[in-house]
């Protein structure tokens, strides 16, 4: 055995991401249906059109209050005999608020689909969503944002995508609303919330699974077809830039560094997405990406440094992310800082190759499973697009140039953010400026 | 409601040289798991040298004879395989997933670093994977809220020196005094193709995946055979020891911990469905007991199922804010006592036993997941079939078999408590 018997990699068989049954209930809710062999759980989602910027700005959180409040208790099953009845068919309740839509799922075995969708329904449709159930759900919101303050990662996390966006922008704020907005959500506002903005116009349910030979979708008719649109339609916002700053987080007593480059950039719709894919990946994706070969293959500086491209529905934002221990940090930032600097060292055919490789490669294990397929085409519905986009962006990552990836990526990765959660004592200049925890 | 019948196909060779080979076809999509199970884990490491068995799996990605350093990943990446390792008390594993394309390079990678690794590895690869994993002990345990509790309730449950008594990613100065002889001696002990299960899951034939291990593994010479040295099961915890921490951490918590029988043991799985019971969901005894009434964020229960002697179990609640530990640790208590006392009610026996037949059914969906399962079952059962039956054995159980288990392995005079407390008063 030698390295000249190295095997070579066969061609990739070809693949397509699965094709929904497309189904529109007379209330509006469209349905994509999925048959997955050998999926014995099956795997829900339905994704209401509901951006945050319908909150009231002085009650931010209540999206999140009410997805949260939704599974303990409804009209027929009040308080807790709603979980007793779920949880009994093997059923467990999800969901998600990002900032253009709200996302209810349940996964239950697939035997017990035509049990468990009724309730997953009326969770949705009819929660009772009564005082203590909210008064609990909006303690229990502010609870997590003090963990959040308390946790370097996440901080970092919430501080960047408020330096990326404009202050007016909804995104520049955490989905769940932060602890003054949180604090002043009533079960009424929960409840009005509910009235006014969950329904099945603009609305998407997706379904995956082995339903054994059965057709899943009278089970929704049945669940759904009830549901009665509410008048009001919600408005996109795209989101606005904020002007480049640098940000120093005093965290005392940190034994390691958060570091966070960040900038706007774009959605799923503009022609540069597969070249800005393809150019994260080069810079910070892969094990072996600059990044990450030098700052800790070579360097030892942290565990991973990463790049990772975030489209919103309009606009979108790109950061670098790593930890380093407190002695080596500010080397790493003036590193990472030269190191996306590509002017003098465009992408290479090669790098690019290798990039859409993995990207296309890795979708068959990606979507193999319920769940997969599931959560990439209710996020492709809340991103207002259709479930072909995957075939389409997988073709279009296979035909991106080096040329074209580096034009993305030098297009929109330049005057970045700059957020350092650490201490500042342990960091010399770089710790310059720091401020307090900030109330989130 | 029938339950799903399990029936993956499961094809058990063994090499000349003892290297288990379990293929398992699944010809839903284009991708083969690879899964290779190492019967090696950080309880097998020496006083002085903890963290030795999770540092020596970085290693295993800087290069072998005919690999260079990181290459193992950027290759596989490159074929668009999804690759990583990790590190546990009982076991360390090696897995990718990848196109069928690339499923020969995957198994000659797997192979070379087997056959070669003490060939490539040195000083520098040492000193930089030695940094990484500081780094990776700051950002996963150090720099977090809470990320020491499971270390200190390690040091509750097992004593000084037991196989479990310290973390699976050690303490930095055992890291630092690691040398590359350490790293000559782990491998030559641990590594063989006797003590390994190589697991394929996917778009290949039982014919194909034998012949495919045969090609690359076959020449690996053969190694010394597992001789597990047997740890005999700890006694129950006696007194309630006691730890109380503080530390810069938003809220107060209670963190209550038993010695329990280890896997395979026939309460085990008893025990698993106790504290899904006592812990797991809305319709959870400590939710109803804690969090809706107001006394805890979060709280639950779960079994970490162990091969040496002894598991553990835990449960935990999250004090709200002006909640003492006192009255959290007394709810806990009463309302744990109340279910040793009752036993579960049916409905709840069977909604624990639904939930987890969800879960297996969950954890079984995808080939990465199912050949992880299959090369448990080989190391831990001798016998990767189990995971087409272990859903009817947690059927078969029954209240009785449950209240049994949780009434002689959970009492509550059993337990190690930690208080975990908020350096600012609440």
């Amino acid at each position: 055995m030698t390295a000249a018997n190295r095997p070579a990699v066969g061609a990739p068989p070809l693949w397509h991401f699965p094709t929904p049954e497309v189904h529109t209930l007379a209330n509006g809710l469209t349905v994509w249906s999925y048959h997955r062999p050998g999926q014995y759980v099956a795997s829900v989602s339905l994704v209401l059109d509901l951006p945050l910027t319908v909150e009231d700005p002085a009650l931010e959180g209540v999206a999140s209050v009410c997805l949260h409040t939704l599974d303990e208790g409804t009209a027929a099953h009040p308080g807790s005999t709603f979980a007793d009845v779920l949880e009994s068919a093997g059923a467990v309740f999800g969901g998600s608020v990002t900032l253009s839509a709200t996302t209810c799922s349940v996964e239950m075995p697939v035997t017990s689909y035509s049990q468990a969708l009724p309730l997953f329904a009326e969770a949705v449709c009819t929660p009772a969503l009564a005082d203590d159930d909210v008064t609990r759900h909006v303690a229990l919101r502010l609870a997590d944002i003090a963990q959040y303050r308390a946790n370097s990662a996440q901080l970092a996390g919430v501080l960047t995508r408020a330096a990326v966006f404009e202050e007016s922008s909804r995104a520049s704020r955490m989905n769940g609303g932060t602890s003054a907005s949180v604090a002043g959500i009533t079960p009424d506002a929960v409840r009005e919330f509910h009235r006014r903005w969950y329904s099945p116009a603009g609305a998407v349910l997706v379904v995956a699974g082995d339903f054994l030979g059965g057709d899943p979708l009278p089970a929704v008719e049945s669940a759904f077809g009830g549901w009665a649109s509410s008048g009001d339609r919600p408005r996109h916002q795209v989101p606005g830039a904020a002007l480049p700053r640098r940000r120093v987080i005093r965290r005392e007593g940190a034994v390691q560094t958060d570091v966070r480059v960040a900038g706007y950039a774009i959605d799923r719709a503009d022609p540069r997405w597969p070249g800005l894919q393809v150019a994260s990946y080069v810079m910070g994706g892969a094990f072996l990406s600059r990044l990450n070969r030098v700052l800790r293959e070579d360097r030892g500086y942290t565990y991973g440094i990463s790049m990772s491209a975030h489209p919103l529905r309009a606009a979108g934002y790109w950061t670098v992310g790593g930890s380093f221990r407190n002695e080596v940090a500010a080397a790493a930032v003036d590193e990472t800082l030269s190191l996306l600097d590509i002017a003098n060292s465009p992408f290479t055919t090669a790098e690019v190759a290798d990039a859409a490789n993995y990207l296309t490669g890795v979708a068959p294990l990606r979507y193999a499973t319920a769940q997969g397929v599931v959560e990439q085409a209710a996020a492709l519905a809340a991103a207002g697009l259709g479930p072909s986009f995957v075939d389409e962006n997988l073709q279009r990552l296979r035909d991106v140039t080096a040329e074209q990836a580096t034009a993305a990526y030098t297009e929109l990765v330049h005057d970045p953010v700059l957020v350092i959660v650490g201490d500042p004592a342990a960091l010399g200049e770089l710790g310059q400026g720091a401020e307090a925890v900030p109330q989130l | 409601m029938e339950p799903v019948t399990l029936s993956y196909p499961i094809h058990d060779a063994r090499l000349a040289n003892g290297l288990r080979v379990v293929v398992s076809p699944d010809h839903c999509s284009p991708v083969v798991a690879v899964n290779l199970w190492y019967d090696v884990g950080s309880g097998d490491e020496v006083p002085g040298r903890t963290g030795f068995a999770h540092l020596f799996e970085h290693l295993m990605f800087q290069g072998s004879l005919n690999v260079a350093s990181g290459d193992h990943l950027g290759l596989l990446q490159a074929a668009g395989g999804s690759v990583n390792g990790t590190t546990s008390f009982d076991r360390t594993n090696y897995f990718e997933a990848v196109p069928v394309g690339a499923l020969r390079l995957a198994l000659w990678l797997e192979a070379d670093r087997l056959a070669t690794l003490l060939e490539a590895v040195d000083q520098d690869s040492l000193n930089n994977q030695r940094e990484v994993v500081k780094e990776e002990k700051r950002q996963r345990y150090d720099n977090v809220p809470y990320g020491d509790v499971f270390e200190h309730l390690v040091r509750l449950a097992f004593p000084a020196g037991h196989p479990y008594g310290h973390m699976t990613i050690g303490s930095m100065a055992d890291l630092d005094a690691a040398s590359l002889d350490d790293v000559r001696a782990f491998f030559t002990t641990h590594y063989s193709p006797g003590r390994a299960v190589l697991t394929l899951v996917g778009d290949v034939t039982a014919a194909e995946g034998v012949a495919l291990a045969e090609e690359f593994f076959g020449h690996v010479p053969g190694g010394s055979p597992r001789l597990r040295p047997v740890v005999d099961p700890l006694p129950a915890l006696t007194g309630v020891p006691r730890l109380e921490v503080t530390a810069a951490v938003p809220r107060d918590g209670v963190y209550l911990c038993w010695r329990v029988p280890p896997v395979a043991h026939p309460d085990l799985e008893a025990l698993t469905l106790a504290t899904s019971i006592l812990g797991d969901g809305l319709t959870s005894r400590l939710h109803h007991g804690l969090v809706r009434s107001e006394l805890a964020e979060a709280t639950g229960a779960f079994v970490m199922p162990l091969m040496r002697g002894t598991s553990l179990a835990v449960a935990y609640a999250r004090c709200r804010d002006g909640v003492t530990t006192e009255s959290v640790e007394e709810a806990l208590l009463a309302t744990w006592d109340a279910f040793l006392r009752e036993g579960p009610t049916d409905a709840e026996l069977a909604r624990a036993q639904v939930q987890s037949t969800r879960e297996w059914l969950g954890d079984l969906a995808d080939v990465q997941h199912r050949a992880d399962a299959i090369s448990q079952f080989a190391t831990q059962r001798d016998d990767p079939g189990y995971l087409n039956r272990r859903l009817a054995d947690v059927q078969s159980l029954t209240a009785t078999d449950v209240t049994t288990a949780a009434r002689r392995w959970l009492p509550s005079d059993r337990r190690g408590v930690l208080v975990y407390r908020s350096e600012e008063p609440s």
